[in-house]
């Protein structure tokens, strides 16, 4: 059976990160995030505004994980903010500390996920990000999360108009994959 | 204290340094898999969880020998303690303190920023404090002020990417190899610099903070308009890529210099290797009147020998940590606090007091 996803398009970086803040507001102890999609697609900008939503202070910079593979921030819960960019196989993530703490404790949220998607708990709410035009799309599969009944509720500040909400069902990130 | 055995195990790299009695290099061994990668052809794989644990006692044993000494001889060790990933630092972490355990030496766990920092002045006596410093690698890009040592205020860092990232990315978009940021270095020296106008973050913003990440999207969208840039025209892109990295590093530092009357400049960190960067800071500190203190090549990546330049700065101070030192992964440049024992650690500080860093 193909999953169930929601998809909707992004203006900018704003709506990107206001995207990511109300996600904080539903997320919980154990949650994981799993981001895909191109360079320059917004994961990063998602991860801010998750991070901002989170309560993370706004002097707390929230910088791309893709070097130093786990970013560490203190919020209403401990974020980890994590990047799979750089890895060359799903043994190399026992060094970014990912069974110790994804799942488990916090919230993590991760970069390049899709690269080895068999890390993953099932509880994972998958986000896909993709570039459309000077726009993005995003893609959210919320599976059983708390996610699944407000996702449709969200609406994002984009100028000209929220663009609602629109299910179907569509492969796994890793399973279209150009 | 001497000879002192340094290791840095903080992210890629399994690195041992030992410093002589003048605080002189007199070994330092870096355990690199970047010939690893190259065969892979893009960014790639760049860790093995293991490498650390594999690597270490080789690296260590390879620092000794050429320095021409033994374990038995050491006078001090010292580790990176943060920041960093926590698995890769308590490997080099736990290797030092089981040596220090051991042998009974002193112990020192060390910020691997202040290394970097303090990496152009190895083996000379003192750092010339207060001066004004970039790091700038795949994982940082900061300003910081040095008033003395562990006295440290970092007045500009990125938002985003580093700087490193920004050419790391920039290539992998471009489709050429890895390490990135080397390739464009090489490709630019035939391009022109001016042709493409790319955009310099936070440039006309106030503050010393930088960003990079508009950049990529930019390099992104010329790739999607254009297709990938080949033979001359992709050298000009690159060179006009890596002038908008160079600008804007360079612009916030001028300020900075400017705003806190510096005129002593480090330049450090992996893209203090860039010789674009070299060249148009050069420049600038001539304009300006700077002196500009730059590590040798050797020392600007991740390196055990810039540990232990601090570290033996630190131990003449008669500095020593507690045997059971904790990593710190998310360990910031600032004023120096004690580092935290392990709440509960079996290892028990020895005999000697543990004397607290000065604040």
């Amino acid at each position: 059976m193909t999953p169930s996803a929601w998809t909707t398009t992004l203006s900018d970086d704003q709506a990107t990160r206001a995207l990511g803040a109300q996600v904080a507001q539903v997320v919980g102890e154990g949650e994981v995030l799993g981001l895909c999609g191109p360079l320059a697609a917004g994961k990063t900008t998602f991860c801010q505004g998750l991070a901002r939503g989170l309560g993370v202070p706004e002097e707390v910079a929230v910088r791309s994980p893709t070097f130093t593979l786990c970013n560490e921030y203190s919020g209403r819960l401990p974020i980890f903010h994590l990047d799979l960019y750089r890895l060359g196989s799903e043994d190399e993530a026992e060094v970014l500390g990912f069974r110790e703490r994804v799942g488990t404790v916090g919230v993590s949220v991760v970069e390049w996920a899709d690269l080895f998607p068999d890390l993953f708990p099932l509880h994972t709410v998958w986000i896909q990000l993709e570039h459309l035009g000077a726009r993005r799309q995003v893609t959210i599969w919320p599976g059983n999360s708390h996610l699944a009944a407000i996702l449709p509720t969200l609406s994002l500040p984009n100028p000209g108009g929220h663009e609602p909400w629109t299910e179907q069902s569509r492969p796994m990130p890793w399973e279209c994959s150009p | 204290m001497f000879p002192l055995l340094a290791i840095e195990t903080s992210c890629d790299e399994t690195a041992a340094a030992v410093m002589g009695p003048e605080g002189q290099l007199l070994s330092s061994v870096v355990h690199s898999q970047i010939d690893d990668h190259a065969l892979f052809g893009g960014v790639v794989p760049e860790l093995a969880s293991r490498c650390h644990v594999e690597a270490i006692r080789g690296v260590v044993d390879r620092a000794l020998s050429d320095a021409g000494c033994s374990i038995e001889d050491l006078g001090c060790v010292a580790a990176t303690r943060g920041p960093g990933l926590v698995g890769s630092l308590l490997v080099g972490l736990s290797y030092a303190q089981g040596l220090a355990a051991a042998r009974d030496l002193p112990l020192l766990g060390i910020n691997h920023l202040e290394g970097h920092l303090l990496a152009p002045f190895v083996g000379s006596p003192e750092p010339p404090f207060p001066f004004l410093a970039l790091v700038v690698s795949g994982g940082h890009t900061e300003l910081v002020i040095a008033r003395g040592l562990g006295d440290y205020e970092v007045v500009g860092q990125t938002r985003d990417d580093a700087a490193g990232e920004a050419f790391d990315k920039g290539a992998r978009l471009l489709g050429l190899g890895y390490p990135g940021g080397v390739v464009i270095d090489r490709l630019s020296q035939q391009g022109d610099a001016a042709c493409y106008a790319l955009p310099r973050g936070m440039a006309k913003r106030p503050g010393f903070d930088f960003s990079f990440s508009g950049l990529k999207t930019a390099v992104w969208k010329h790739v999607q308009a254009n297709g990938v840039p080949q033979g001359s025209d992709q050298n000009d892109f690159c060179a006009s890529l890596q002038e908008a990295i160079v600008d804007a590093l360079l612009l916030k530092t001028r300020k900075a210099a400017r705003e806190w009357a510096m005129s002593d400049i480090v330049v450090t960190g992996g893209v203090a290797a860039n010789s674009r960067l070299r060249a148009r800071f050069q420049e600038v500190a001539d304009e300006e009147g700077w002196t500009l203190h730059r590590p040798v090549m050797s020392l600007c990546t991740d390196n055990a020998g810039m540990i232990g330049y601090v570290a033996a700065l630190r131990a003449s101070r008669g500095e020593r940590h507690s045997l059971s030192t904790a990593v710190c992964p998310g360990l910031a440049l600032g004023p120096d606090k004690p580092p935290t024992p392990l709440p509960g650690a079996l290892l028990e500080s020895g005999p000697s007091a543990e004397v607290p860093e000065r604040g």
